[in-house]
């Protein structure tokens, strides 16, 4: 069952959100793969809310593409993947040092190029939790506009239940 | 509906099994000819779910029926027919 936390109502704007440092507590990525920068709301089991700034600056935006900059759609289902493991380990528990997260499936459309100088909300949804396997789903906004939805499934599994791999 | 034939589009486009419908087989095995791992598995059982509008409970969702492909046929075709007796 996908756990729930107490009603909103009991907690305040800053119990809902997680800033840069306290995402990375979720998230086994690190620099460059880190795509979030905040998660602006969450309640487990049901729906989180995350964003990302994209920066002219940033190392993607210098190759995609030289003559007309582009963040990479790869990028944004990355920032929904990540988002979707937040959510679903505040839904059950945190990883053990033991195991990991697979993403089994994303399907995405992208409907509006995000550029420089947006700023991107992912509003994700917890869909189903079936044993081991989470279903969630986005719609990822810049200021009202629609620019991409996602639905997919992840899953969690023990490192030594995976056999030997070349890593 | 064929049903049959719905669940091979489902395997071909949804769980990207890379056989010809014309190719598979009710005895097919969904692990070893298909490549379903326990996540795919639960991936099928939702794609039944949404698209013959039935529900799988955790007593249907078993190895008996989603082993091969003509188990999860047979299972839909039932559930299919539950929904028709009590409708």
């Amino acid at each position: 069952m996908l756990q729930t936390a107490s009603p909103q109502a009991d907690r305040s704007p800053a119990d809902r959100t997680l800033g840069f440092t306290e995402i990375k507590k979720w998230l086994r990525h690190r620099h460059p793969m880190i795509y979030i920068d905040r998660v602006t709301d969450y309640e487990p089991g049901v729906s989180l809310r995350s964003l990302l700034s994209v920066s002219g600056n940033l190392d993607a935006i210098a190759g995609h593409f030289p003559e007309r900059a582009i963040y990479p759609g790869s990028h944004l289902m990355q920032a929904f993947a990540q988002s979707g493991i937040i959510l679903y380990l505040m839904s059950t528990e945190p990883l053990a040092e033991d195991e990991l997260t697979l993403i089994g499936s994303v399907t995405a459309r992208f409907t509006k190029p995000v550029v420089p100088g947006d700023q991107v909300v992912f509003d994700v949804r917890a869909d189903r939790l079936s044993g081991a396997a989470f279903f969630f789903s986005c719609r990822a906004f810049v200021g009202s506009a629609t620019v991409a939805a996602f639905k997919g499934t992840l899953t969690r599994t023990k490192v030594a239940a995976m056999g030997r791999q070349l890593w | 509906m064929n049903v049959l034939q719905t669940i091979k589009g489902i395997l071909i486009s949804d769980l990207l099994v890379d056989i010809p419908a014309e190719r598979m087989e009710p005895g097919d095995s969904l692990r070893d000819a298909y490549g379903l791992d326990s996540l795919g598995y639960v991936e099928m059982r939702v794609c039944m779910e949404q698209t013959f509008g039935i529900t799988i409970g955790d007593d249907d969702f078993s190895p008996v029926n989603f082993s091969t492909l003509g188990g999860v046929q047979a299972l839909v075709e039932r559930l299919l027919q539950d929904q028709e007796t009590v409708g």
